[in-house]
């Protein structure tokens, strides 16, 4: 993925509206899910919703088929992928990265390192 | 991650200068990289990065802490960056924190 299309598939998702819809595609994996249930699910009337999807669709965040009557959306996991890929490539320089900390032992840390530099 | 923080978070990165700040970071990791040192880099005027490295302290997507001691510091103090920025590590491990804004994976 380039940086271009980084920017573009970010800044559609930092949206809460398309986050909303694009977590929900994301958990209901490839198969997707009918435009009338994201509508209902996410109580969004099908006009909000539709104008989301297409700037989703733009950004390559989201693929769309047919299906009889019914448009189905779903995430398209390559761009997903493809995004956490281009964010965390080379990752500490290849190093093991720290642990995940608790966030109350996080807090504590901050304080401490408050009171060091006050100190 | 809560959505809030999410979105900023998001919103933060989907800029190109963010994003090639960030990932010169991540490249990085802990140890951090001196202000002076990103700005000589990425090829950004001073000004500018002090701006798009708060909009990513905000975000909390990065962190910045004083180093006066080292050698490396030192020097950048004369230049007027006296300063390291390093993602974020309250969140422990920045891929994780990418991780959490994405889920299911």
């Amino acid at each position: 993925m380039d940086a271009q299309r980084v920017v573009i598939a970010l800044g559609a998702i930092a949206h809460d509206h398309r986050l909303a819809i694009y977590r929900m595609l994301v958990e209901a994996g490839p198969q997707g899910l009918p435009a009338g249930v994201l509508a209902t699910r996410l109580e969004m009337p099908p006009s909000t919703l539709s104008f989301h999807l297409r700037q989703m669709l733009h950004a390559g965040l989201v693929t769309q088929r047919r299906l009889s009557r019914q448009l189905i959306y779903a995430a398209d996991f390559t761009t997903m992928n493809g995004l956490v890929s281009y964010l965390t490539e080379n990752c500490c320089g290849g190093a093991a990265c720290a642990p995940a900390r608790d966030p109350a032992v996080a807090a504590t840390n901050v304080k401490g390192r408050k009171q060091r530099r006050s100190a | 991650m809560e959505t809030k923080q999410a979105l900023t978070a998001l919103g933060a990165l989907a800029q190109e200068t963010r994003l090639d700040i960030f990932r010169l970071l991540v490249q990085r990791g802990l140890e951090g990289l001196a202000a002076g040192a990103i700005a000589d880099r990425l090829g950004v005027p001073g000004a500018t990065l002090s701006f798009h490295l708060q909009q990513l302290m905000h975000a909390r997507l990065i962190e910045q802490r004083r180093e006066s001691r080292s050698l490396i510091e030192r020097d950048h103090a004369k230049s007027g960056w006296p300063r390291r920025i390093a993602p974020s590590i309250d969140a422990g491990c920045h891929s994780e924190r990418i991780f959490s804004i994405f889920p299911e994976i």
